[in-house]
């Protein structure tokens, strides 16, 4: 009886502290402003010649005119207004079907519909 | 922070303790002394003793204590009591493994890199853990696991030992019990009879002298003195049992129903008759041996008689007429009665039910001219026997058994 409960509770103690390892070393440093910046524009720029966003993305050298048009070309870029939250919140709209083209197309014009604030920065008309 | 110490130190012990195997050896050292003593206890309810008679017997209730004579014998003894943990080794150095194992990698993390992996930004803003990061967590995470072990290791081999403990232990060599006290039992006695009031006799100074009615023939399970159970031992019960014999043969039962009985019943009848007699030499059964050997009873009337001359052969006890007073169905029974009452109902099975003043009695009649004779509304005159009592259309009344009968002049 009272090995079963020793075994038992081994067992949740193992799964607990697996649960909460994994979730602590899946956990990083942040990421600077200035590279979450750099990410939106390339992947902003990956449907650049989608004919849902047509004429509003340059059609070339787009992610480099983006980041130069945001600022956020130097290491010490920080967010200001809209602030870090809003724009990340805004990227997980470009990360969504990332391999397929179509989708990614939809993503980047409901962006720029969205996020005409975060767009804004990057000098991307609405 | 006092409170879940305190939890957490009894959960280690509870865990610790459960693998620990006890083994306790008794060794038996030399004679110490022997001696005798006594044990009285005393029995629960009451014993009955019966002292046969018709028609009243006498009844004793007997309280009894038990005696237990023992003859003991004490030695000294010893109690060994032997404690193993065989999961407390393995346990211990599976956790103090896992515990090093960690440690190590703890130690070691310097050598992993610190640098995360800058092409992966996840949806909060971050760079996935650097390998460093891992290890260390990793290195956290078997560390715990091995404490557990430990611990519940170090403290099954901790209770491990051995333990003796000197007492004495006797032996009971020889025992007697035998019934050593007899008091009289008194209180009030209740007999239910099932689907009946209860009967209530009081019994004093043990004793009671009581008539031998219905109440004697209740099973004994269902007789309480004072409240408790009434005992008794084979032979009273044969008593007892004689008395309830006496008490299907008298008064005799009526000579139709000894004639209806097959011959099965007429033995029964026939033992009853002896096994009463056994019991009460003086049980006035001639009248039921008679009607058993088909023989005419003594009390009964010679046809050829006349009312009068079978009125005064009959010399009856009571005489009830109207003016007369109640009588209960008990004090009728058996006696030989002369009536004069009025005819109320007639039932096909020989029962008229009549009146006497206010009081209802039921005639059993036998198959006879006279009884033809008798309807509803006429005034009978009788010589009869009392039977008990009799319950039929919703009237409950004196039985009484005719001999003789003739319309009232």
């Amino acid at each position: 009886m009272m090995r079963a409960v020793q075994k038992r509770l081994a067992r949740l103690g193992w799964g607990a502290l697996a649960l909460v390892s994994v979730q602590l070393s899946c956990i990083g440093p942040q990421a600077p402003d200035a590279v979450i910046c750099q990410d939106v524009a390339a992947r902003l720029c990956r449907s650049a010649g989608c004919t849902a966003v047509a004429g509003r993305l340059p059609g070339s050298d787009c992610a480099a005119l983006l980041v130069g048009q945001a600022g956020c070309g130097t290491p010490d870029y920080a967010f200001t207004s809209p602030e870090r939250e809003r724009v990340l919140s805004c990227r997980i709209t470009l990360m969504r079907s990332e391999d397929d083209a179509v989708l990614q197309c939809q993503a980047a014009a409901d962006f720029l519909e969205a996020c005409a604030d975060v767009a804004a920065v990057y000098g991307v008309a609405p | 922070m006092k409170r879940f110490a305190a939890f957490a130190t009894a959960f280690v012990f509870l865990v610790g303790c459960g693998g620990i195997a006890r083994e306790t050896r008794v060794e038996r050292g030399p004679l110490l002394r022997h001696f005798s003593r006594e044990q009285t206890v005393g029995l629960a309810g009451a014993q009955l003793r019966v002292e046969p008679g018709w028609p009243e017997a006498k009844f004793f209730f007997t309280r009894e204590k038990q005696c237990r004579h023992e003859e003991v014998d004490e030695y000294a003894e010893t109690r060994t009591t032997v404690r193993r943990a065989p999961g407390g080794g393995p346990a211990l150095a599976a956790g103090v493994s896992q515990i090093l194992a960690g440690l190590g990698l703890f130690l070691a993390r310097g050598l992993f890199s610190d640098v995360p992996d800058t092409t992966r930004i996840d949806e909060g803003g971050r760079y996935p853990a650097t390998a460093r990061t891992q290890a260390t967590i990793w290195s956290y995470v078997v560390m715990a696991l091995g404490l557990p072990a430990t611990v519940v290791g170090a403290v099954q081999l901790g209770q491990q030992g051995e333990s003796s403990e000197r007492m004495t232990a006797e032996v009971v060599t020889q025992a007697r019990e035998s019934v050593c006290e007899t008091v009289p039992f008194s209180g009030a006695l209740v007999v239910a009879a099932k689907g009946k009031p209860p009967v209530e006799l009081n019994v004093t100074n043990g004793t009671i002298v009581a008539p031998v009615t219905s109440w004697v023939d209740v099973p004994l399970e269902r007789w309480t003195l004072g409240g408790e159970a009434v005992h008794v031992v084979p032979t009273e019960r044969a008593k007892l049992d004689a008395l309830r014999a006496c008490m299907r043969v008298i008064p005799a039962p009526a000579p139709e129903t000894v004639v209806a009985l097959a011959e099965a019943g007429r033995q029964l009848l026939a033992q009853a008759v002896d096994a009463c007699v056994a019991a009460v030499p003086s049980a006035p059964v001639d009248e039921t041996r008679q009607r058993l050997s088909g023989e005419p009873p003594s009390g009964s009337l010679t046809p050829a008689a006349s009312f009068a001359e079978a009125l005064a052969q009959f010399a009856p006890e009571i005489t009830m007429t109207d003016a007369s007073r109640l009588f209960d169905a008990e004090t009728l029974r058996g006696k030989r009665i002369h009536v004069r009452s009025a005819v109320v109902q007639r039932h096909d099975s020989g029962h008229f039910l009549t009146q006497v003043g206010v009081q209802p009695v039921w005639l059993l009649t036998k198959p006879s001219a006279e009884r033809t004779a008798i309807a509803p509304g006429q005034r009978v005159e009788v010589l009869a026997t009392g039977a008990g009592l009799y319950a039929s259309q919703g009237v409950s009344a004196p039985l009484l058994e005719v001999h003789r009968a003739r319309l009232a002049p």
